[in-house]
Order: structure tokens, then sequence, then C-alpha cells
């Protein structure tokens, strides 16, 4: 009798070991199941398609939205970009459309960096009438030897039956080593 | 000849002005996408991607030079945001059609390493493999710093190792830089192995050089493995990866301490688990092998207190669970069955409370909701390597038994990447359902743009159409009145012009002027007016008759002209006025709108079925997971119940034998040794 107590405290000592090792051996991991991989491939598979699906349907969502809502007989884009930005920190853009402002944008770090490096944002999106219109835009922010910086642009266009583009271009110019704003169709 | 080219001219500067906006506007996009990236919006970018590629096709690869360094550029920077969204098989094909022959090879061999890295990561060995066998030898070796190379080596020899390629793991493993963390990572495999094989000495020697590295341990390989850290990220990524050092160490020496004891060799075994640190996840391993290892060098007070601080544990573990049959174990052989008996009476009740305990959380497993919220909740740090293997997941749940089990669970890393899939999924589901939502107020903005269409169309056709058809009708009719009248009397005059009109007009005002005049000088019976400017009157009569005579046939040719056209007008008014009615009469409905807002509702219907497919799976796995784990230590501790209840009847059994003798005793003479125990034999409970 006392022989099978010794074994069991035996066994399960041995035991307590087995599972340390089977712990060890799951986490290095050497080798799962077959079916078991399978299975997990295909979900991941199917997580994937999933991915791919939903984002098809988000870009045709969008799509279906801009016609909608932003149709080309009425459509009006104006789109920010900066060329070098040595000479200007852009803090925020400011835009009025027939002297009605109509945008205020805030600039984070990352937002002016992505900027420099090359980003173009779309900084407006809007419904206007065909005919005669006057963009103006405030640009804040800082200037050569970090001081503080106003400038405004404005820029006459005509709105047709196709959708509108507008570029607000900060350039460096570095023959007055100062910033430069303009406004360009595309 | 100038004129004819003019038009020619026009067209080809439309079409020039039309390329040159269709070139600027795919830069736009372009550009959009990079925006997004710079922000790490890898989402944004991913949509702006797919929005450049709806509506230029292949403007990819149109894009102007002056975007990127190699032409190539556009499309492996989507197939680096593809694999960091987990789309990793549309980067892999991507890189594999383009990488081939891609001119910077820095980048190829980094995208490859991530590609396969991934790949590895999801538990897919033969793609990760195939990947990594991209990367030549000496393009890693120069573009890959230090610690990713030794990154790549160790993937590598475990790839190696999985395919059976044991020669080729270890010339892989001989390229490691002599500092690598990953030697020890691999010598602890090594052992491992070893130790299956039942190579023990082997796999002791090899722990032992392991756990010889300096007092510190692996510390000192830590400022080789990771750079210094500049923001609190890298201040936490640090600590985190010192944590899974530690733990690392921990293992190892809990490995060689148990394989010692199993050996015999309670001494060296005895300081091995006290390397281990009591806070580390392999502090309770270690506390119950030390207990061991104490009782094994006959020092059984040590055994007991250690085990007795195992048993206040709230947790049931197999550790604070198992510590009551070896406390037991330990009083009955420090000669207090009394107390034995009572320990395992106490480790009985609550065995059985843990198993009453592991049903609940046997049913809780069940629930699709837990399984929900624990992905939910679960944080997905993509791990640089399998290290967080150690690091199992705390805090998912308020019981502990149910944390225990899924920590046990989440050391797999199918159930980690099951947790991982299954956050994405409920992620996924949110955002179909907003779109749902964001759909419908599409459809209830059609209604009411087709409402605001009638009504205008309504004021339209009431405000200018009538009143344009009534207006020309009347006029139509004065002058078809004016033309008969005309013909009528044969008198051209009022068919006349404006000016002839106002001179007929002055011409009869001054006749009457000179009638009256004459009246008035009669009656005064005054002499007359000279009777010149009467023939001056009448030779201006005759003058403007003559006009009117002479201009009279081509007066009314173009009074008939001009009624002509006001009946052209007035049909056309009609025409149109009945072209309105008509659009009026037919409701207007934007058909292709609401096509298109049904269409995507649906296809938005059919992702939310396949996802809620996917969750079942995935919520199935991961319950099936932790049920086994579940059922596992159900049955070890089942285990337990059996042997404290067979030495329950053992030592009730001994205590009524020592009864019976006691008896006998005071009836009969009897030797002085007899009444020892068997049970207190020491060479027979020595072996653990």
């Amino acid at each position: 009798m006392f022989m099978i107590n010794v074994k069991c405290f035996k066994s399960q000592f041995l035991a307590s070991i087995k599972i340390v090792f089977l712990a060890m051996t799951l986490v290095f991991g050497a080798a799962s199941q077959a079916q078991q991989t399978n299975d997990e491939q295909t979900l991941a598979e199917k997580l994937q398609q999933l991915k791919k699906d939903v984002i098809a349907l988000n870009r045709d969502l969008f799509v279906l939205e801009e016609d909608l809502l932003f149709p080309s007989s009425t459509q009006l884009v104006v789109y920010l970009s900066m060329d070098v930005g040595n000479y200007f920190n852009l803090d925020s853009v400011e835009l009025k459309l027939d002297d009605v402002s109509v945008t205020h944008y805030l600039y984070t770090e990352k937002q002016q960096a992505a900027l420099v490096k090359g980003g173009v944002q779309k900084l407006h999106l809007a419904n206007i009438a065909q005919g005669e219109h006057v963009l103006t835009a405030f640009f804040l922010g800082k200037g050569p030897h970090e001081r503080e910086y106003k400038r405004a642009t404005s820029f006459t266009f005509t709105k047709s039956a196709d959708a509108k583009m507008l570029e607000l271009q900060i350039v460096d110019v570095t023959a007055n080593q100062q910033p430069e704003f303009k406004v360009i169709e595309l | 000849m100038l004129l004819m080219l003019l038009p020619v001219y026009v067209g080809a500067q439309t079409r020039e002005h039309q390329q040159t906006s269709d070139a600027s506007r795919l830069e736009k996009w372009y550009q959009q996408v990079l925006f997004a990236y710079y922000q790490d919006d890898l989402d944004g970018a991913l949509l702006q991607y797919s929005l450049l590629e709806h509506y230029y096709p292949q403007g990819l690869q149109q894009l102007p030079a002056s975007l990127y360094l190699h032409p190539s550029e556009p499309e492996l920077l989507k197939a680096s945001i593809s694999l960091t969204r987990g789309l990793e098989d549309q980067a892999a094909e991507i890189f594999s059609r383009l990488l081939a022959n891609y001119g910077l090879p820095e980048k190829r061999t980094a995208a490859w390493f991530s590609l396969g890295l991934s790949y590895y990561q999801q538990g897919q060995w033969s793609k990760a493999y195939e990947a990594f066998s991209h990367i030549d030898a000496k393009e890693a070796l120069s573009y890959l710093d230090t610690s990713t190379q030794d990154q790549l080596i160790y993937l590598r020899v475990q790839l190696a190792n999985q395919h059976a390629l044991g020669g080729q793991a270890i010339q892989w493993q001989q390229q490691l830089s002599a500092d690598s963390i990953y030697h020890y990572y691999l010598s602890y495999n090594q052992a491992l192995t070893y130790l299956a094989l039942g190579q023990t000495e082997q796999a002791i020697e090899l722990l032992q050089q392991l756990v010889s590295v300096p007092e510190d341990g692996l510390q000192e390989l830590l400022p080789n493995w990771l750079r210094p850290f500049a923001d609190e990220q890298s201040e936490a990524e640090y600590m985190a990866k010192q944590q899974e050092v530690l733990a690392i160490q921990d293992r190892v020496n809990l490995t060689l301490a148990y394989t010692l004891l199993q050996q015999g060799k309670s001494h060296e075994a005895y300081s091995a688990f006290s390397r281990i640190r009591r806070e580390g996840l392999d502090g309770d391993a270690a506390l119950l092998g030390y207990g061991w290892a104490a009782a094994k060098g006959e020092e059984l007070q040590i055994a007991l207190g250690v085990w007795q601080s195992l048993m206040v544990l709230p947790e049931h573990s197999e550790y604070s669970l198992e510590a009551y049959l070896a406390a037991a174990y330990v009083y009955e052989k420090g000669f207090a069955p009394r107390q034995s008996v009572a320990t395992l009476q106490l480790g009985v009740q609550r065995f059985k409370q843990t198993l009453v305990e592991l049903k609940q959380a046997s049913q809780t497993i069940q629930q699709s909701e837990f399984i929900q919220s624990l992905a939910h909740n679960y944080s997905a740090l993509k791990p640089s390597i399998e290290l967080p293997a150690f690091t199992a997941q705390r805090g998912a749940t308020d019981d502990l038994l149910l944390t225990r089990l899924v920590q046990s669970a989440g050391l797999q890393k199918n159930t980690r990447n099951q947790l991982a899939a299954l956050q994405q999924s409920q992620m996924i589901k949110q955002q179909l359902n907003e779109w749902q939502q964001r759909l419908s107020h599409f459809s209830l903005m059609l209604d009411e743009r087709q409402e605001q269409r009638v009504e205008r169309a309504k004021n339209m056709l009431q405000a200018r159409i009538f009143e344009k058809l009534s207006f020309l009708q009347n006029r139509r009719d004065k002058l078809a009145e004016q033309l008969a009248a005309a013909q009528q009397q044969q008198d051209g005059t009022s068919l006349m012009s404006i000016a002839h009109q106002q001179s007929q007009a002055r011409l009869s005002t001054a006749q009457t002027r000179l009638s009256a005049i004459n009246q008035q000088k009669n009656a005064l019976q005054e002499p007359v007016l000279n009777t010149e400017y009467d023939a001056r009157l009448r030779r201006i009569q005759g003058i403007l008759s003559w006009q009117a005579n002479e201009a009279f046939a081509a007066n009314s040719w173009q009074a008939q002209q001009a009624l002509h056209q006001l009946d052209t007008e007035i049909v056309n008014t009609a025409e149109q006025q009945r072209r309105l009615l008509a659009m009026l009469a037919q409701r207007p409905d934007y058909a292709q709108q609401r096509q298109r807002v049904a269409q995507l509702l649906s296809r938005i219907e059919e992702q939310l079925a396949r996802n809620q497919d996917l969750q079942q799976q995935l919520v199935a796995k991961v319950s099936a997971q932790l049920e086994l784990s579940v059922s596992q230590f159900k049955s070890k501790v089942q285990g337990y119940v059996v042997q404290a209840q067979l030495a329950l009847v053992r030592l009730n059994d001994q205590a009524l034998q020592q009864n019976q003798n006691e008896l006998g005793a005071e009836s009969k003479v009897i030797p002085a040794d007899i009444g020892r125990p068997p049970a207190l034999e020491p060479q027979a409970r020595q072996q653990p």
C-alpha cells in the first residue's frame, strides 16, 4: 500500500516535469500538427480575403459617396502641397470662398512632416454653383528665423460643368529665402 | 488655309490639356497615398491606393518619375503597407513580381525579410521558408543590421529544423554573431531536443553552460541586443525585452533544476531553483520544485514552509494544488500522520472546489460572448519574434482560474493568432455596421432629393413656361390682326418702321393744329394763315404715303415672316411645356444611384455573413483550445483527488493497525522497535 503511494507521488512529480517540458516544447513550437496548421492557414486566408474585399467595399462606398454628395457638375476640390518647407512651417490654413470662410485647418507635426515629405492633403471638398468664384487662402505659421508669418493669396476661377480642382502650393524660393504661396488649377 | 487648320490645332491643344490634367490628378492621388502613409494611417493609404487604381487601373506604372527613386517603388510601398495590415498574400504577389529585378538590393532584402517574418509569425512555415530563400547571404550581411541578421539566422535555423534539415541548421547557427541572444535560444532548444531523445547528460551539460553565463546572465547581452532607447515607447519596449530575458533565464534554470532533481542531484537542483525569480511566470513551479529538492535533502521544515506558502495562494494552479499532496507527504515523513490527514482533507476540499470552478469555467468558455470579450481586450502587440511566448496574457478576466486557463492556452501561438484574428474580425464587423448605417442615410438623402426635384420642376413650370406661351400668343394675335387690316385697306402705314409711324403722328398733330388755328382766326374774323403751311403739310403727307406704298410689299413680307417666326416659337414653347409636363408626370427616381446603394448594401450583408462565419470558426477554435486546457487541468485535479483519497485510506488504515497493535501490546510483551511505521522508511520515500 505504501509503495502505491510512493508511486503516486513519483508519477505525479514526473507528470509535472513532463508538463513543464510540454509547455516548453509548445513555447518553442517546433512543429504543430499538420491538420491544425492547415486549418489555421485556411482561416488566415479567409481573413485576408475578407480584408481585401472590405477594402474594395470601402473604395466603392467612397466613390458612391462622392458621386452622390459632390457630383462633378458642382464639385470643387482644393489640395494643399508643400515643396521643401525650409522657409515656412505651416500651422494652419483658412479658406474663404467668395468671402465666406469654408475651412479652417490646424496641422499636427505629423501632418506637417507628411506634407514636407511629398504628401498632398485634400483640404476642401465642396459643391459650388457654376460661374465665377474667388478663392482666398490664409496661411499661418513660422516663417524664416522662426517669425510669425501670415500670408494670403487669392484666385479667381470659373466653375464649369466639370469638376474643378485647385491646388494651394507653398514653395520655397531660394532667391529671396522666402516662402511663396500660390494657387494653380489642375 | 489657316482657318482650316485651326480646329485641328484647338483639338490637339484640348487633348494635351486633358492629358496634363489627368497626369496631375493621378499624381495627386498618389500624393494623397503618401500623405496618409507618412502619418502612419495605413488603412487610409490602402484606401487611397485602391481609389487610385479604380480611377487609373495602370496608374502606378504611369506616375511621374519625380515621385519615386525607382519605378517599382509605388507598388513596393503598397506591398509593404499590405504586409503591415495583414494582407501577406497580396504583398507576396507584388514582391515576387517586382523584387527579382529590383534595382535596390537593400530594399529587396528588407522586403523579403519582412514577408518571411510575417509568415513565420502566422505559423506558415513553408511560405516563410520560401520568402527567406530569396535573401542572398551576402546581401543580408551588407544590408541588414546585426540584430536583424541574427534574427534571420535564428528563424532560418528554426525553419530548417522543422524541415528536418539539421545540417543546414547547424551551418546557419554558426553564422550567428558571437554575442547574439539567439545562441541562447538555439542552445536551449537543443537541450530540449536532447531531453526528448533521452540524452540527459548532454542536456544537463548544455543547460549548465547556459546558466553559467556570468552572474547577470543574459543582462549582459542586452546592450548588444537592443538599441538605446530615445523616447518613452523605446523605454517601455526595452523594459519588456528585459523582462523577457529574465523569463528565459528562469525557464532555463527551471528545466535544469527539474532535470537534476530527476537525476537525484538534489543539491545542484536546489541552487538552480533558488536562481529563479519568485515574481516570474515560473515562480510557482520553482517553489514546488524547491520544496522537493529540500525534502530530498532532508530539509523537511524548509520544504513544508515552501509548500504551505503555495497552499495559501488563492489561484488554483497545479502548483498550489500539488503543494497539499507534497505537504502531506512531508508531515507523514516527519512522524505527523494526523497533520498529514488534516492536510489531505483540506486538499480534497480544495480539489473539489477547483473541480466545481472548472465546471463553471467550462460553461463560461462555451459562451461566445466570453471569447469575444477576450479577443476584444486582447493586446495584440505583434511580436518581433516568438519571444513573447513567455509573456502570457494577464488580466484577461477577473476570475483567477479563467485567467490561468487563458494564460495556459495563450502560450500557444495558434491561440494568440486566433485571438488576434478574432479581434480584427470584430473591427471589420464594426466597420461594416457603420457603413450599413451610412448607406441607409444615402437612401433617405435620395428620397429627399427626389422630392426637391419635383418641387423645383413645378415651380419652374408655373413661373416661366405658361407665362411665356400666353405672351407669345398675344403678340402673334396682334401682329396677325395688324397684317390683316393693312392688307385689307391696302395701307402700308401700319407696317412701317417706328420712325415712320412717329413722323406720321407728328404730321397729324401739325395738321390738327393748323386746322384749329384757321378756325380760331375765322372766329376772330382775321385772315387765315398762308396756304403755304397747308401745302407743306400735304406735301409731307404725300411723301409719307408714297414711302408707305413703296415699302408696303416688303413690309407685308417681313410681317408675314415675323408672324411665321412667332408661330414657330409658340410651337417650340408648347413642345417644351409638353415635355416638362411629361417629366412631371413621370416620377423622377435616381434609379442608377439607388441600384448602386442597393448593391453596396447587399455586398455589406454578404461580407457581414462571411465575417460572422469566420468569427464563429475562430470562437470555436479558441473555445476548443481553452476547453482542452480545462479538461487537461480537470483530469489532473481528478488525479489529485484520487491520490489524496488513497493516501487518506492508507493513513487511516495505518492508524487503525497502530491502534490494534497498541491494544495487543497491553496484553503481550512486544519488541521495542516493532511500532515504527514502515512509512518512515527513508529509502522508500526519497525517490520522488
